[in-house]
């Protein structure tokens, strides 16, 4: 009963200021769209950071003339070490074969060269457990890499991932900014919704004082500006979360056709039908406050008396 | 119903002087009663009336209106206190956006009545203000008279013990006028106690009810009840 008339006060409130209720909803629908941007744009980000994660490994080169039992113990040794996942010998012919399918595109000539003489050396190919691709999980990476240079028989290191590291913080200047942005915004789509609900307020004023002299609670007089404040920023917030959703599709495919060698694009993803529910549901409880905010003096029982004792009794 | 003891009502002008709406002001009234508070424009009756339906505060003094200490009740009581009576106001205070049927059934909405239960209530309030079949029509839509029978039905629909009108029939013709003092007259024979602030003499002397009787803030005539008119009321409360 009492949801119902708070809905129905606030239907009647869009009627009757379909302007400016209107100009509200797109005002906190801008404020919103970038908000669920920063949100989309950081998540992808820590997202394929995550995948390009999983493709971090190390690659210990061999000295030259290391005989098998040396490469064999090298292995158990690096093996027995906590934070290492496989490791795996790339022979120097398995290194020139490799070499020659990825290159065969581009020089034909050198799959059918018998005298191709591999300049590559030896390696093993480490891959560790942790695929943190964060900034701490690189710093482990260049830990594990100086531990390996001191090893017997290994001649050189190398992770060749310092543009992870220099990606990692980026992402990390994305997410902190995306943070502050977006703290801002959510900021100020209160303040949006607190002057609303001022305005609104404004115009109903001889209705509370209705309301409080036939016997209205505080509680029946305020909740319908709350429920508003909610209903404004949950329906800005799902269209934000919509329009967003399509021009993220229309980008992705752009994507997909221009970006296609850098295989990242099938790793872009926008939010799950939770997060969506999520994101609404934190604008609702942003619009919920800011209403609660400006309705929280609104009245005491004595408005009408107090607006009367300003004027002076007409005794 | 109503013990109003040594009341005054005092306000502060623009130089600093102070201006006593009422001064000393006693008043008993009895549950059943009939009472018409008469006197001239700026006398006080809107400041007893205002008071009376705790709207305002007494600067001093000790009013009882219903069981509730006007002087000293707290904002967390006014709600209570104010579903317990019914008032209607000179101008109506109809909300205009609402048709009459929502406006008759808001103080049960407020008492979280059920839905049928405020539907069939409201519609039997109308029915007795002659007002049914205009139940879907907004205030701005209806006349002046149709306007305060809405608002009389609207501060009867919950059934108050105590219903306080302050000048009812001042924004209405004589004709509508006494349709709406017929209309007082019958909640008052269902044991609602009136009272009713009013300048217009010839509705009192057309009805032989209790007058109490205010000049510059300060009662004349009539503080005490009239035994023989609660005793008839009490009789009536028996019977019906």
């Amino acid at each position: 009963m009492a949801i119902r008339h708070d809905l129905e006060v606030v239907a009647r409130s869009w009627r009757n200021h379909v302007g400016m209720q209107t100009a509200t909803l797109v005002v906190l629908t801008a404020t919103f769209s970038v908000v669920v941007f920063m949100l989309a744009l950081s998540e992808n980000f820590r997202r394929v950071l995550t995948v390009w994660g999983d493709q971090v490994q190390v690659s210990a080169y061999l000295e030259e003339g290391m005989s098998p039992r040396a490469i064999e113990n090298l292995i158990e040794d690096i093996r027995k070490q906590e934070e290492v996942a496989t490791v795996e010998l790339v022979s120097k012919e398995k290194a020139a074969d490799l070499f020659r399918d990825q290159m065969a595109s581009y020089a034909p000539d050198l799959m059918s060269d018998s005298e191709f003489a591999t300049p590559f050396p030896a390696s093993l190919t480490i891959r560790l457990k942790s695929k943190e691709a964060s900034t701490s999980g690189i710093e482990n990476l260049e830990t594990f890499a100086k531990q390996l240079m001191t090893k017997d028989g290994v001649e050189d290191v190398s992770y060749g991932q310092s543009w992870v590291r220099n990606y990692a913080s980026f992402v990390n200047v994305v997410q902190t900014a995306g943070i502050i942005i977006g703290s801002i915004l959510l900021i100020g789509s209160l303040f949006i919704v607190a002057n609303s609900i001022r305005a609104l307020i404004s115009g109903r004023r001889e209705e509370i004082e209705i309301l409080e002299l036939i016997g209205a609670t505080s509680q029946f007089v305020r909740r319908p500006y709350i429920v508003e404040g909610m209903l404004l920023c949950a329906v800005s917030a799902a269209l934000a979360v919509a329009v967003n959703g399509v021009l993220f599709s229309w980008q992705l495919a752009i994507m997909k056709r221009s970006l296609a060698f850098a295989r990242i694009a099938q790793e872009f993803q926008y939010f799950s039908m939770l997060q969506s529910i999520a994101v609404v549901a934190i604008a609702a409880a942003v619009g919920g406050l800011g209403a609660w905010v400006t309705v929280r003096s609104l009245n005491d029982g004595w408005a009408a008396a107090k607006k009367a004792s300003l004027r002076g009794a007409k005794a | 119903m109503i013990s109003f003891s040594h009341i005054y009502k005092t306000y502060r002008g623009g130089d600093s002087r102070e201006c006593h709406a009422l001064r000393d002001v006693s008043l008993e009234v009895e549950k059943g009663e009939f009472i018409f508070l008469t006197g001239p424009s700026g006398a006080g009756k809107t400041t007893l009336f205002r008071i009376l339906s705790a709207f305002d505060r007494p600067s001093s003094g000790h009013a009882v209106v219903h069981g509730f200490d006007m002087g000293s009740m707290k904002a967390g009581d006014l709600p209570s206190f104010r579903r317990r009576i019914g008032v209607v106001f000179q101008d109506f205070r109809l909300l205009r956006d609402r048709t009459a049927f929502e406006n008759v059934a808001l103080p049960l909405e407020i008492m979280g009545e059920r839905r049928n239960a405020v539907e069939r209530r409201v519609l039997e309030c109308l029915e007795s203000v002659g007002l049914r079949d205009r139940s879907d029509e907004l205030p701005d839509q209806l006349s002046g008279g149709e306007q305060q029978r809405i608002a009389i039905a609207r501060a009867l629909v919950h059934r108050p013990g105590l219903l306080i009108a302050d000048e009812p029939t001042g924004n209405l013709d004589a004709h509508m006028a006494d349709e709406i003092m017929n209309l007082f007259e019958r909640a008052n024979a269902q044991g609602t106690t009136l009272f009713i602030a009013t300048h217009d003499q010839s509705i009192v002397e057309r009805r032989a009810k209790r007058v109490v009787a205010i000049q510059s803030g300060s009662i004349i005539r009539g503080a005490k009840p009239d035994y023989a008119q609660v005793a008839e009321a009490q009789w009536r409360s028996v019977t019906i």
